[in-house]
């Protein structure tokens, strides 16, 4: 330690550098060493650029620890601001703004005013860069730093654009007014700036478009609300499809047409952050006709890194909530792989059950089929969830999915038969009358299936439609009673129930009250609460007791109370179930990325 | 905005650590190494497997872990890549697309940098990181990412560069500096070679899901022209091919006139000094057109084992001779003993991975159909099935898609290039199902 005091202090600029370079591979790994704080600051004036570069990363660093020692430095950083070479006066202000003490913060807002009017484009980028940091040292100083951003928006230079938006976006993001008279020119210069600047104005244009412009679909906008039926409206024939679009044609704002033409070139760019800004863009603001543009680019980028993979899917599976036919020619696209990573796999599931249709569902499920032979057990799960969701959603195929699971059901691993059996349940409780079949089948995979939920939800079943199976649900109920007291609490539940309608459907049945009245007696002693109440509170709706006035109505209605039709499920997707803002989602990857969308007049 | 970035080791200890809004506490690595051992089912406080878990029915690993994971206070957004683990917690929000292109840029870079990118060689090049870290980010927003630019400011740690930074600073010499940026930001000022040459490699890998019996699911061609150039000046090219129709979709490097291709077909552009990415396309392939291979593999499974056996068919490639084969065939997990034996190439069988590799160096048409056949057991009595076979192969000289190119032009400079033109083609993610 003793010696890189030692070598800062040194004549020779080898010396210095050495002893810099091991104070920077330190605070790499996060070691502290602001003690040497004094030391390396005074070294701020060196002539040896490389010396002065590690300077202001290690002064960076522990400026916000000592901050009555860091302002020794502003005063060489205020000369440098003068220095005739533009990389030096860039650099001289980047360090000073980037020195994490308010006190400075009238003197870095200064430095900013004279170097934005520099000559050089890299200084006045640089410039826009500190806008954001000096409007965290201080707040207050926000008027005069949008005035900054005003001038700053008038640049001609492509390098300093997009580093003005960022500005904008982070201090003033709804200072609308000022883009209004600059909007053509960054539809203009979008072609020429970085990448990263394409993606700061695109996010610019995508809450200036949603909020200035006037909504290009009208009425596809007004399906949105029927989320339910708009899959069928779009997916059950195209010339249907045609019809609602020709009618929707709005004539556009020719700054809302210039916006879209401008983006469109975009979609051809290697940064697929730019392609989903854009994609982003046209779902919300192009006319449907124009919007099946995006599909192609967003499949393209899907090839690529996992992480960048999992936000372009979050993004397809929250479109083809709404429009699936944009990715239905892409269905193959969406096939998965049983080595792909687990939220890969689940979202490429959903994306597939969202653009099922009749046309496609056939292949859909043959590839389903597949699925459902892995070894991952999880994997196979997933794709049994998924096998279920396209019945509910193409409610032609749902015969066929049913086939499908039932086979499953002969498979010799647990969970599988225990996930088909849940979503069969499912299934089955929209036409119970033609699977009477399928639920005997059930009822028999009762003597050899354990895993709790498939119990219940086989036993929840029967009972549901006891009247239809008047020969075999006493039975069952003989059976599952036997082994009442090894069931797990959910059965033991669905036992009751069970008990409970069969009782209300026959109730001067001698036999089946005196099955009822023992079940009823295990559940008063067993050691859950939850079973407990559920026993005293089914023994008074189905026994006769003391005649309690309360009771005995609520007697009258015990048939309705057990045995209602209850309507029949949606198996949704992850998707549906997220909260979501309800008019500011669509399409951000994540909850957390809604926020920027909600204070935006939504379409 | 990126407020800080972690590189994580597989440990989960940190090794690099850098701020650009204010500084984040350690801690946060702790809790993202937490909130990753549960999507590992693992015990939270253990990142590593031990084998005991081996028996668990599903097998999670570190790749299951989502790239965005919530915490009390940040969203942790997470890049996992070559083994390091690159965190950046989050606090407001942000398009995570930017956080995440972003992280990959700079791993490019500093793989361009150093070679390649592992803890070894970011330990023993801290500063150079560093150095980039905080040139390429500033306060949270992308500034310099452009490799040529950032060479002008950062010397890549060569040995000769090493050594004249040492010579000069004992000389007394301060180093000379930039006086002004190019006005193209991806091109340097004053490029001067000898010898001016450009070559380009088009690169096609082929993606494609096979059935048993055959059939093809899906197949496509993914196809990169990566370009090295060592040209002096200014160079404008203009780059043809000769069936730029067969493109299906395609993807540029900032430097190529967009407009000029919608208008023509032809890439016209100024090239960064140096190996870059010209262009990414994509090629809907006719399934009988592309594969190279005709992979028909069969298992039987019996009690307590089973027999498999894999014939491999070459297909027309113009006569190009398919390389470096590689049939990766997973067993099931409860596999024991495995025995096979094949006509060509060989085999070897990995006891711990439980997958059969199968090489054969060297294939040409007309050749008798390599086939390799066997016998397993197994210690459970229903082997799982339902596994796709890997392949791995190359073709070189050759584009599966047929894009070829036709000519490249020179503008504003007056010398005459030497120019290169290879193909290769690969297999992507080419699976098999069995």
């Amino acid at each position: 330690m003793r010696n890189i005091r030692r070598q800062l202090d040194s004549k020779n600029d080898r010396e210095k550098l050495d002893g810099l370079k091991r104070l920077i591979a330190m605070i790499t790994k996060g070691r502290d060493v602001s003690e040497f704080f004094p030391d390396v600051v005074k070294n701020v004036v060196s002539q040896n650029i490389e010396v002065r570069k590690l300077v202001y990363i290690y002064l960076l660093r522990y400026a916000e620890q000592e901050p009555d020692l860091a302002l020794l430095s502003i005063n060489s950083f205020q000369k440098d601001l003068s220095d005739k070479n533009q990389i030096i006066r860039a650099m001289a202000l980047r360090v000073m703004s980037g020195i994490r003490v308010p006190v400075i913060s009238p003197i870095v807002l200064l430095g900013i005013k004279k170097c934005v009017t520099d000559s050089s484009p890299y200084v006045r980028k640089t410039a826009a860069h500190a806008i954001p940091k000096c409007y965290s040292l201080d707040e207050t100083q926000k008027d005069s730093l949008i005035e900054i951003i005003a001038t700053l928006l008038k640049d001609r230079s492509t390098i300093t654009i997009g580093s003005t938006v960022m500005a904008f976006n982070e201090v003033c993001p709804n200072r609308f007014d000022l883009i209004h008279p600059c909007f053509r020119k960054l539809c203009g210069v979008l072609p020429d700036c970085d990448e990263w600047g394409q993606m700061a104005i695109l996010g610019l244009l995508l809450r200036y478009g949603r909020s200035q412009f006037l909504n290009p679909n009208p009425k596809v906008v007004a399906s949105k609300a029927t989320t339910v039926t708009s899959k069928s409206f779009y997916s059950s024939d195209s010339s249907d499809m045609e019809d609602t679009i020709a009618h929707d044609v709005v004539e556009l704002d020719p700054d809302h047409e210039l916006m879209l033409k401008s983006c469109l070139p975009l979609l051809q760019t290697r940064n697929s952050g730019v392609v989903l800004a854009v994609a982003r863009i046209f779902y919300h603001l192009a006319p449907a006709v124009q919007a099946d543009k995006i599909a192609k680019p967003l499949i393209r980028i899907l090839r690529n890194f996992r992480e960048l993979q999992y936000v372009v899917l979050s993004n397809i599976a929250t479109m083809t909530l709404k429009r699936p036919y944009l990715f239905e020619p892409f269905l193959q696209q969406f096939f998965v792989q049983s080595t792909e990573p687990v939220f890969i796999r689940d979202l490429k599931l959903t994306i597939l059950a969202n653009v099922a249709t009749d046309v496609n569902i056939h292949s859909l499920l043959n590839e389903l089929q597949q699925y459902v032979k892995s070894s991952n057990k999880d994997f196979v799960a997933a794709s049994i969830q998924a096998i279920a969701r396209c019945a509910t959603s193409v409610p032609s195929s749902a015969d066929r999915c049913l086939k499908l699971l039932m086979k499953l059901l002969r498979s010799s691993n647990e969970i599988v038969v225990a996930e088909s059996v849940v979503m069969v349940t499912k299934l089955l409780k929209d036409q119970p009358g033609e699977n009477k079949k399928s639920i005997l089948a059930l009822a028999k995979l009762l003597e050899t299936i354990k895993v709790p939920s498939a119990r219940a939800n086989i036993l929840w079943l029967i009972g549901q439609q006891a009247e239809l199976l008047p020969e075999i649900s006493p039975d069952v109920l003989r059976l599952a009673v036997k082994g009442f007291a090894d069931e797990n609490n959910y059965t033991k539940l669905q036992i009751l129930n069970l008990s409970s309608k069969l009782v209300i459907l026959n109730p001067d049945h001698p036999t089946l009250n005196l099955l009822h009245q023992y079940t009823l007696n295990l559940a008063r002693y067993d050691l859950n609460y939850d079973v407990r109440d559920r026993a005293r509170f089914l023994r008074s709706l189905t026994l006769p007791v003391d005649n309690q006035p309360g009771i005995a109505q609520l007697k009258q209605h015990a048939r309705d109370i057990l045995l209602n039709n209850k309507a029949p499920p949606v198996i949704e997707n992850d998707m549906e179930r997220k909260p979501m803002i309800e008019k500011g989602h669509v399409l951000d990857a994540h909850p957390l990325f809604f926020l920027s969308l909600r204070n935006v007049s939504c379409l | 905005m990126i407020n800080s970035l972690f590189v994580i080791n597989r440990h989960g200890k940190i090794i690099v650590e850098k701020h650009w809004r204010g500084i984040i506490s350690r801690q946060i690595v702790d809790v993202f190494n937490d909130e990753s051992a549960k999507f590992m089912k693992l015990p939270p406080g253990t990142l590593e497997r031990s084998d005991i878990s081996s028996n668990q029915e599903a097998f999670f690993t570190k790749e299951d872990v989502p790239p965005v994971l919530e915490s009390n206070k940040y969203w942790l957004l997470n890049v996992l890549r070559d083994d390091l683990t690159w965190l950046c917690p989050v606090e407001k929000e942000v398009d995570p697309m930017l956080v995440f292109e972003f992280i990959h840029r700079i791993i490019d870079v500093v793989t361009d940098y150093l070679g390649d990118v592992s803890e070894a060689s970011i330990r023993e090049n801290f500063v150079t990181v560093y150095q980039l870290l905080e040139e390429m980010m500033d306060y949270g927003y992308p500034l310099t990412t452009e490799p040529n630019a950032l060479k002008e400011i950062i010397m890549p740690p060569t040995i000769i560069n090493k050594v004249m930074t040492t010579v000069n600073a004992a000389a007394g010499v301060t180093p000379k500096f930039p006086q002004n940026m190019s006005n193209i930001p991806w091109r340097k000022a004053g490029v001067k070679y000898t010898q001016n040459e450009i070559y380009f490699d088009i690169v096609e890998e082929i993606d494609a899901t096979v059935e048993a019996n055959g059939n093809v699911v899906s197949c496509e061609a993914h196809g990169t022209v990566v370009a090295n150039s060592r040209l002096s000046g200014m160079p404008d090219l203009s780059l043809s091919f000769i069936n730029p129709r067969l493109i299906d979709d395609e993807s540029f490097h900032p430097c190529v006139r967009i407009r000029k291709w919608e208008s023509d077909r032809l890439l016209s552009f100024v090239p960064p000094d140096g190996h870059f990415k010209l262009m990414s396309y994509r090629v809907a392939l006719s399934p009988y057109q592309a594969m190279p291979l005709q992979i028909k593999p069969q298992i039987l499974p019996t009690k307590n084992g089973g027999k498999f056996d894999i014939t491999v068919h070459p297909r027309s490639t113009d006569g190009k001779p398919i390389e470096a084969i590689v049939l990766s065939i997973p067993m099931s997990k409860s596999t024991t003993s495995v025995n096979a034996t094949c006509n060509v190439g060989n085999y070897m069988y990995d006891p711990i991975t439980k997958t059969v590799k199968w090489e054969i160096s060297k294939l040409q048409q007309r050749e008798r159909a390599p086939m390799l056949s066997g016998t397993f057991s197994s210690s459970d009595a229903q082997p799982d099935m339902g596994l796709t076979v890997d392949v791995d192969f190359k073709i070189s000289m050759y584009s599966v898609s047929g894009i070829k190119v036709d000519s490249l032009r020179l503008f504003h400079e007056g010398y005459k290039p030497y120019k290169g033109v290879r193909s290769m083609t690969k297999a992507g993610k080419f699976h098999v199902r069995t």
